[in-house]
Parts: C-alpha cells; structure tokens; sequence
C-alpha cells in the first residue's frame, strides 16, 4: 500500500506493527465513515425539520404532522419512519462526537486524541443511539399495513 | 426563538459541508474528471429535492 506524502499523518492514533509496517486503522474507517455520514444527514436533512417543525408549524403557518396526537401517533408507528428518525437522531451525534474533538485537537488539546477522549466522544454518540432506539420502540408500537 | 439560532446554525453547516463536497468527492464520468463545481451544484440540488419531499410528508401527513 502506497503512501501518499500530501497526506498528513494521524499522529499517536495509528500503530505500527512489531516489524515495522503501518497498521491499518480501522477505527478510524469507521469514525470518519460515521462522521461523513452524518455531515450529510445533518446537511440534507436538519434544516428543514427545523424550518418546519421548530418554526413554521409552531407558528401556524402550515399545519405539521407532529402537531397533533392522533397524525403524530399514524406518523410514528411507521418502522421506516422510525427507522427515519433513529438515522436523523443519531448519525449526527456520531459528526459532532468528531468533530468537536479534532476541533480540540488543533486547538492544541493532546489529550482529545486519548483513548478516554475516543471513548467519551464515541461512546457518548453510542449511548445517544441506544436511547434513540429505546425511546423510538417504547413510545408507539410498530405498525405494519 | 431558539429554533431560529439552530434554524441558522444548521443552514451555515449545510451551506460549509455542501460546499466542501467539491473538493472531497472526485468522479470520473469517460475517463474525464466531473468538474468540482458541478459536483457542488449536485449537492446543492440534492439539498433542495430532500427538503421539499420531507417538507411534503410533514405537511402532508397532518391532514
């Protein structure tokens, strides 16, 4: 494996191997996969639920699904849009958990690279995920048809 | 209020992270490189087809 020397590399976070070879760093695979992931969710998607929700149906500007207890309960037991809002919820807890601590990082903060600050960060965008998935399933049960 | 801030805060994120889509994402279509403001332009598009079909389902649906 070739490697590029425009690319800068990610100091103190990926090993070597005991002869010598850079280790691959899934980890990272992973991290930056959820954080493009969620840069796009957060992208695409946020602004208009704010828009909508947050500012328009409050206002009475347009009527809003999520106004009203009977639309609402119709709307939620859909699994897909559970499914839905499980992605829009938690994926983007997943690019702040990355972003603020590379924010950290070139803020001059060493220890944001520590397996403690992986594990707040990460682990914090996890217990996110996990009380999005018990909320969604508690709340309304699955519809199907 | 509120909604307003995080209304402004989510767009500024959108309009960043759409923008830099230019530079990450490089495609080949023939053998030739798509143009980095074509790939923006197409994000753009995206931006806005994803925010009418949500804002149709949330309205929509209220009915």
């Amino acid at each position: 494996m070739s490697i590029r020397k425009d690319v800068l590399p990610i100091d103190g976070e990926v090993g070597r191997r005991p002869g010598g070879a850079r280790r691959v760093a899934y980890p990272h695979l992973i991290y930056w996969f959820l954080f493009a992931q969620g840069g796009v969710v957060a992208a695409l998607l946020v602004p208009v639920h704010v828009l909508i929700q947050g500012i328009l149906g409050p206002l009475g500007i347009v009527p809003v699904v999520d106004r009203h207890y009977d639309t609402w309960v119709a709307m939620l037991g859909n699994p897909i849009v559970k499914l839905y809002l499980l992605v829009l919820i938690a994926v983007p807890f997943f690019h702040i958990a990355h972003r603020v601590r590379y924010l950290l990082t070139d803020f001059g903060v060493k220890s944001a690279k520590s397996l403690p600050a992986q594990i707040i960060s990460y682990g914090g965008a996890v217990v996110i995920t996990l009380i999005t998935i018990w909320v969604l399933l508690t709340t309304v049960p699955i519809k199907l048809g | 209020m509120f909604s307003v801030i995080v209304l402004l805060f989510s767009l500024y994120h959108s309009f960043t992270f759409l923008s830099l889509a230019g530079v990450i994402i490089h495609v080949k279509v023939l053998d030739r490189p798509v143009p980095s403001r074509l790939i923006v332009l197409s994000q753009f598009a995206l931006w806005a087809v994803a925010s009418v079909v949500v804002g149709f389902v949330l309205i929509w649906f209220a009915r």
